[in-house]
């Protein structure tokens, strides 16, 4: 029987319980290999099922539609690049993962401070999402508060509360170890709280 | 009695925030600061969770999965047309024409050439009617080294949708920022 669903999540309760999603899945390995045996169109489906969750995490670091885009396109390029080099060490989500925050990480420093205006495109679908003003506000200030934190605490909290990744799985995406993980994250949430709180008493 | 004397660590702290028992949850009834920050965490971790990522337009992801084959099918000629070379292009012209005050200065046009085409999705101004392009086509030649095509009208009818929105909506700002 091939390999099933590598979720270590499931062990874990309470705040950062997840559903069954990532880790090493029957498809992506089939989808792997059929791309590693040059058939291009077999990289279609791994496009289709992580866009979102790549996208999201893109626009996670840049707070910009646009800019996100962008980014989850080159990751996938990146990744179509180099996947006859994928060997399966990790999960293919995860190895995805890494590529992406290193994107966004590049992005970042290589750039002006995060627009913020929305581009028309795509204003729509936002204004959908947000019902009112005031909740648009306090989402910007949340995002902003995202953007403030140091790097491997930004990287933590976002691939930790957002992607609902694994501890173990934040470790081997940013190079850290698990306990260090754990220490960033608590960070960057007692951190996030103390700007806000800043912020709403100014 | 808890067992643990000391304040707990932000490794032990954040094993109780995913629910774990044991000696570090009962170390909390006891010790106010301990409690304190891990109270603090949970709002910041309440608060994080409650910001979600606007969804783009419905046909947003149907077209993602295109858009990724499209460019992965393409030469790795075109590949300088990727949007973050289009950006750097369009930081350049924004500087430049702050620099020499583009307004007070003829645009230089090249032989008589039809206008640059743009695909045929442009919902925008036609291309001749947008004061951006000038601004390219005046500095075409500047740019060609970087853009690694035929010339500035070349390139842009090679533009895919995306990538001429792009474009089109960063020349305007930036254009417009200079002008400020």
């Amino acid at each position: 029987m091939m390999e099933q669903a590598l979720s270590p999540s499931f062990a874990l309760g309470g705040a950062f319980a997840r559903p069954a999603l990532s880790g090493l899945r029957v498809d992506d390995r089939e989808a792997v290999e059929a791309c590693q045996r040059g058939e291009r169109e077999a990289f279609d489906g791994l496009v289709e099922r992580y866009q979102r969750d790549i996208y999201r995490l893109c626009y996670r670091y840049v707070n910009d539609p646009q800019d996100a885009n962008d980014i989850a396109q080159e990751v996938f390029l990146k990744a179509y690049r180099a996947i006859g080099k994928f060997r399966g060490d990790s999960s293919f989500s995860t190895w995805l993962y890494r590529i992406a925050v290193n994107a966004c990480l590049n992005f970042r420093s290589s750039r002006r401070p995060a627009a913020e205006e929305l581009s028309d495109a795509l204003q729509d679908g936002r204004a959908g999402a947000l019902a009112t003003m005031e909740e648009e506000e306090r989402a910007k200030r949340v995002r902003d508060a995202v953007g403030r934190l140091p790097e491997k605490q930004r990287a933590t909290l976002i691939l930790k509360v957002y992607h609902e990744l694994t501890h173990e799985e934040v470790a081997g995406i940013v190079g850290s170890s698990v306990g260090t993980v754990k220490a960033n994250l608590f960070h960057a949430l007692g951190n996030l709280r103390k700007m806000l709180q800043a912020e709403a008493g100014k | 009695m808890s067992g643990i004397r000391r304040h707990l660590s932000d490794e032990s702290l954040m094993d109780v925030l995913d629910g774990a028992g044991g000696p570090a949850a009962r170390h909390l009834a006891s010790c106010a600061e301990c409690a304190s920050r891990l109270a603090e965490a949970r709002e910041g971790l309440a608060l994080t969770r409650a910001v979600d990522v606007p969804e783009p337009p419905g046909l947003y992801w149907q077209s993602f999965p295109r858009q990724v084959a499209r460019r992965i099918e393409a030469p790795v000629a075109n590949r300088p047309w990727r949007s973050w070379v289009l950006r750097g292009v369009v930081a350049g012209v924004a500087v430049s024409a702050a620099a020499i005050g583009f307004l007070a200065i003829p645009v230089h046009r090249p032989d008589p050439q039809p206008a640059p085409r743009l695909p045929a999705w442009s919902a925008l101004p036609p291309a001749d009617e947008d004061p951006a392009l000038p601004v390219l086509q005046a500095l075409g030649p500047e740019l060609d080294p970087a853009l690694e095509c035929g010339g500035v009208a070349e390139c842009l009818a090679e533009l895919s949708e995306e990538e001429s929105q792009d474009l089109v909506r960063m020349l305007r700002a930036d254009v417009k920022e200079s002008l400020l």
